[in-house]
């Protein structure tokens, strides 16, 4: 059986006449791929050629199968007709750079210019640079550290937060240049282990165990005090609030093990919205250039919502492919199709939106469960687990 | 079938002689009625129409001829009538009549020699009385006839008048189906006799004439004869008879067949039962699966296996989760207390003791994790959870005051902060603990101690009271080594399980409640549901019973589902879910909606089997709890593990 196809693309570079071919049903990516090259031999050098590699988007879908059976997936009588099928630059795998070892099991990391930032369960925050030197290990907390968020880093001074299980928030301005910890302001109120923070501009949110989200300002007090109230308190779930996030200026987004997730107007402090997702949610993520939240929950599967839909069909869809809890998701700050999931089956996935069945990418290293993953600066992917280790992935 | 009395068609015509009658004969006494023997009709009625011949009269069938002479009391005096075609009971006077005319009498009562009375003289007067000439207008036809006729003739041409519409005939009206509604049944008759057996002929004799024997070619044909005549089942049943000649009867054989034939006869009956089994007749299978609702329809529970806990040297033999869900506590045989992390798996602390720890629960209310090891209990702080909690919690056990008195029994101690970072609060008994358990407003802790054989039974339920720092016997007397109490979740109840049964107490009015019959040769542990009305009790004769509280004290329900040794239920404290692990390496999780209507009964459906750990020396599974809010349970096991079942 065969099918008639058209190539397109956006990449001016590598295009194509817009015949139709007809091939075989049965061609896969590889095939398509050597189609293609066929197509572009007269335009582009050989050299080039064999260097390039080639993706294809088909109804919107990565083509991960055969192209017949990709078709059939969406709709049966589509194979009749002619099918264009979009081609994009295939890029680059992540690289595994470095891995940094901890004395402890790594809870979270966070990187902003070039520095990493790490919280251990040994109590400590780390610093590192980006090229994988140890700068600094700060102690401060008297119980392992949980959660972090980077507010600025330039030229060797940095400014952070740090939440941790002994119920305590740390505001650090920390000095490279210098080497001393400038200001240590601790932020009192939880009755349970932060689990979670979400920084915007200058207020940040804590999410804890004791069921509350909390609102604390960043704003250097007029006496200077070490300790600090909050803004406010919201009585945000009946359990754990495992992870939050804002989608804008004024609105917050938590998830928590009660099996809900929900949107916070800040303004009014009111809950404009709550998804049932029926499995407790363990992270979750806002995609900064299309505002899609992505969520890791407790059956092994992630989901993609639209927060902005007041009602009707919020969930995009799922994607399954982990074989544990996913403790952790992270979208890229760049592209509005790639985001990044750490589990606890050791593995870190790369996903595209568009591939729902398979990741394009396995990120392989880890001995033991993948705690945390960040991809905040758009080529380093850090993931951080229970085997002490922080791996670094380079991505192109 | 119809008859009319005589009387009345007598009456009848003597009153309307000229009138129609239907079935009256108008053929005329004189047209013999053999003419009319092959027409369906007798004469003609006014209009010209054909008077049908009655259908039942004189042409009765045999049967029911037959039936009319064994119901018809009147029969015999019933005969037909050739010129009406009717049948007439003769009434008694005709009977006399007909027998007087038989035998040459007259009747009685007639009077044959009656005074003549001449009323009309036959003699012509001659001067007659009226000699008027007849009428002039006597000869003409009568004008207003005339009229008369006209008009209706006028009406009859005018289609005004019509012919009379043809009576209904009673006879064919009286006419039905007797069977019409009678339910058609295919039950065969109630006794068809069989046919008769044939006589045996002078062949089948002893002793049969020389002209029946058989030569050997006949006897051939005849077996080629019955090859050929039935097929091999057929032929099974059949015997050739061929004819035998002896000489006198003392000389015939005795049947040769017999002693095998009756032997097979006994093989048959050999395993037949005696008693007619009833059959139920069930034509789809599923009518014998009780109707319950799909497991698939009663989400949550936990399904897969999520996390593993590992770090004890031994097997584990106790769980107990703190309220808010974030961390969990094990105790083993390693003679350690570990305190973990739930969500990451993370051991957060680990406590080393002497002995094996072999029981351990969280304080409801203060931050205290007591732990039975040996013939000890220690409260830890284990300083987790509210910062606000556990500096509670140090200021509470600091201003505790207790009874330091020197007793046998139990010795209270309190540890400072100095000398251990953690452990509060030591009560040291003279014999070892087997199980503890917290009241839930965390005041009272039960504890089940072993006595010694030279020992009371009483001696084996002691009760501290926390804020007061007291120790006491609640039981004078006990009966039977008892395995497991719990304090009712609201009330002030307790209950004990011991070997054979479980007794309900009241604390305040301090009487026996009730006692409940147990199917389980020996109880291993109990649970009471969050509502306090229903209990759950596993035995190691691998029984679960179901206690429902309101409606009696025998089980309401028992299960067989464990292969083994049950070790532990648990009820879930917010979900309708209840748990059993057994040595057989299962624990099965069930669904259980408790209705707070008295008339529904719970609805019980086991809906998941969780396997996973190891069974080592006989051992799997030894305690199992569920997350106080999230619809997970933790397993540990004798493979020195916790796993944890998520949904």
């Amino acid at each position: 059986m065969s099918i008639q196809v058209q190539f397109i693309t956006r990449l001016e570079k590598y295009s194509v006449p817009d015949t139709t071919l007809v091939i075989p049903c049965s061609s896969t990516n590889s095939q398509l791929e050597a189609i293609l090259k066929g197509l572009l031999k007269p335009t582009v050098s050989s050299n080039d050629l064999s260097r390039l590699s080639f993706d294809f988007l088909c109804l919107n879908k990565l083509v991960r199968s055969s192209l017949e059976e990709h078709i059939r997936e969406k709709d049966e009588s589509l194979l009749e007709s002619i099918i264009s099928i979009e081609y994009i630059e295939k890029f680059q795998g992540p690289e595994p750079e470095d891995v940094l070892m901890h004395d402890d099991w790594v809870s979270a990391c966070r990187s902003l210019a070039d520095s990493i930032l790490v919280a251990s369960y040994d109590t400590k925050v780390h610093l590192w640079n980006n090229q994988g030197e140890h700068i600094i290990s700060l102690p401060g907390h008297t119980a392992p550290v949980r959660s972090l968020a980077f507010i600025y880093s330039d030229e060797g001074e940095h400014e952070f937060i740090s939440g941790s299980h002994d119920q305590t928030i740390l505001i650090w301005k920390y000095d490279q240049n210098k080497n001393n910890v400038q200001s240590l302001i601790t932020c009192k109120g939880h009755q349970g282990t932060i689990e979670t923070l979400a920084l915007q501009k200058s207020v940040f949110c804590s999410g804890s165990f004791d069921k509350t989200i909390k609102l604390w300002g960043l704003e250097e007090e007029k006496e200077k005090s070490s300790t600090k109230e909050c803004r406010l308190t919201i009585n945000a779930h009946n359990e754990n609030v495992s992870s939050i996030g804002w989608t804008s200026t004024n609105e917050l987004v938590s998830g928590s093990w009660d099996q809900t997730i929900k949107l916070w107007n800040m303004d009014t402090i009111q809950s404009t919205q709550t998804f049932k997702c029926g499995k407790a949610v363990l992270s979750l993520d806002i995609s900064p250039v299309n505002g899609l939240l992505v969520c890791g929950f407790t059956d092994r599967f992630i989901r993609l919502y639209d927060t902005r839909l007041q009602e009707g069909y919020v969930l995009r869809s799922t994607f399954s492919s982990h074989s544990q809890w996913v403790s952790s998701v992270m979208w890229s700050r760049k592209s509005e199709y790639l985001f990044v999931s750490g589990s606890y089956d050791s593995l870190v996935k790369l996903w595209d939106t568009r591939s729902l069945k398979a990741p394009l990418y396995d990120l392989q290293g880890h001995e033991d469960r993948v705690l945390c993953v960040d991809w905040s600066i758009d080529e380093l992917i850090l993931s951080g687990g229970a085997d002490n280790s922080l791996k670094m992935f380079s991505f192109k | 079938m119809t008859s009319v009395k005589r009387k009345d068609s007598s009456t009848s015509t003597d009153e309307t002689d000229s009138d129609e009658e239907v079935p009256s004969n108008t053929i005329g006494s004189d047209i013999p009625l053999k003419w009319y023997e092959n027409h369906d009709h007798i004469g003609y009625d006014l209009d010209a129409k054909k008077i049908l011949k009655p259908i039942s009269a004189g042409k009765t069938d045999d049967i029911d001829e037959f039936l009319e002479k064994m119901e018809n009391a009147d029969y015999w005096r019933t005969v037909y009538d050739d010129l009406t075609g009717q049948n007439i009971t003769l009434t008694n006077e005709d009977i006399s009549l007909i027998q007087q005319v038989k035998n040459a009498k007259t009747n009685p009562d007639d009077q044959v020699y009656e005074p003549w009375l001449d009323t009309f003289s036959s003699e012509v007067m001659i001067h007659p009385i009226i000699n008027t000439p007849e009428s002039k207008a006597s000869f003409i036809p009568s004008k207003w006839e005339r009229l008369k006729v006209g008009k209706y003739l006028h009406a009859i041409k005018m289609g005004w008048i019509k012919p009379v519409p043809p009576k209904e005939d009673p006879l064919l009206s009286n006419n039905y189906d007797l069977w019409s509604d009678e339910p058609k049944t295919n039950l065969p008759r109630s006794n068809i006799p069989a046919p008769k057996l044939e006589l045996p002929g002078h062949h089948e004799s002893y002793n049969p004439s020389v002209e029946y024997l058989l030569d050997d070619a006949e006897v051939e044909a005849l077996k080629t004869k019955m090859e050929s005549d039935y097929d091999e089942n057929e032929r099974q049943t059949k015997t050739i008879f061929v004819p035998k000649k002896y000489s006198s009867l003392r000389q015939v054989p005795v049947y040769d067949q017999f002693v095998y034939e009756r032997f097979q006869r006994c093989l048959d009956l050999y395993l037949c039962p005696r008693q007619k089994r009833l059959k139920a007749n069930i034509t789809n299978i599923n009518d014998l699966i009780p109707d319950k609702p799909k497991p698939q329809d009663l989400h949550p529970y936990p399904i897969v296996q999520s996390l593993i806990y590992e770090g004890h040297k031994n097997m584990i033999r106790c769980l107990t989760c703190h309220s808010t869900g974030q961390w969990l506590a094990s105790g083993s045989d390693d003679c350690t207390v570990r305190i973990w992390e739930i969500a990451t798996t993370r051991c957060m602390n680990v406590f080393q003791f002497d002995k094996p720890v072999v029981s351990l629960q969280w304080n409801p209310v203060l931050s205290l994790l007591t732990v039975a090891t040996g013939s000890q209990i220690l409260m830890i702080n284990p300083k987790l959870g509210e910062n606000a909690k556990t500096l509670f919690t140090e200021e509470f056990v600091k201003q505790l005051s207790y009874d330091a008195s020197n007793n046998d029994d139990c010795q209270w101690s309190k540890t400072s902060d100095e000398t251990d970072k953690y452990i509060r609060l030591t009560i040291t008994h003279s014999i070892p603990v087997r199980q503890i358990e917290w009241q839930a407003r965390g005041d009272y802790l039960a504890c089940v101690l072993i006595p010694r054989s030279d020992q009371s039974q009483s001696k084996s339920i002691l009760i501290h009271h926390l804020s007061k720092g007291r120790s006491q016997y609640p039981f004078k007397q006990l009966k039977g080594a008892v395995q497991n109490v719990r304090f009712h979740p609201t009330k002030p109840i307790f209950i004990i399980a011991t070997q054979h049964s479980i007794k309900i107490y009241h604390l305040l009015k301090q009487q026996l409640i009730k006692r409940l019959y147990v199917n389980t040769k020996w109880i291993s542990s109990i649970d009471i549901h969050p509502l306090g009305d229903n209990i759950l009790c596993g035995g190691y004769d691998s029984k679960i019973n179901w206690f429902d509280l309101d409606l009696s004290v025998k089980p309401y329900e028992t299960y067989r589902y464990h292969k083994r040794a049950v070790r532990c239920v648990r009820y879930h404290t917010k979900l309708p879910l209840f748990a059993s692990t057994s040595d057989d390496g299962t624990c099965i999780v069930s669904h259980c909606s408790v209705y707070s209507d008295l008339l529904k009964n719970p609805l019980i459906v086991p809906v998941k089997i969780l396997r996973g750990h190891q069974i080592i020396n006989d051992l799997s599974i030894l305690d199992c709890l569920f997350h106080p809010t999230q619809p997970w349970i933790f397993t540990s096991g004798a493979d020195s593990t916790i796993r944890l079942f998520t949904n």
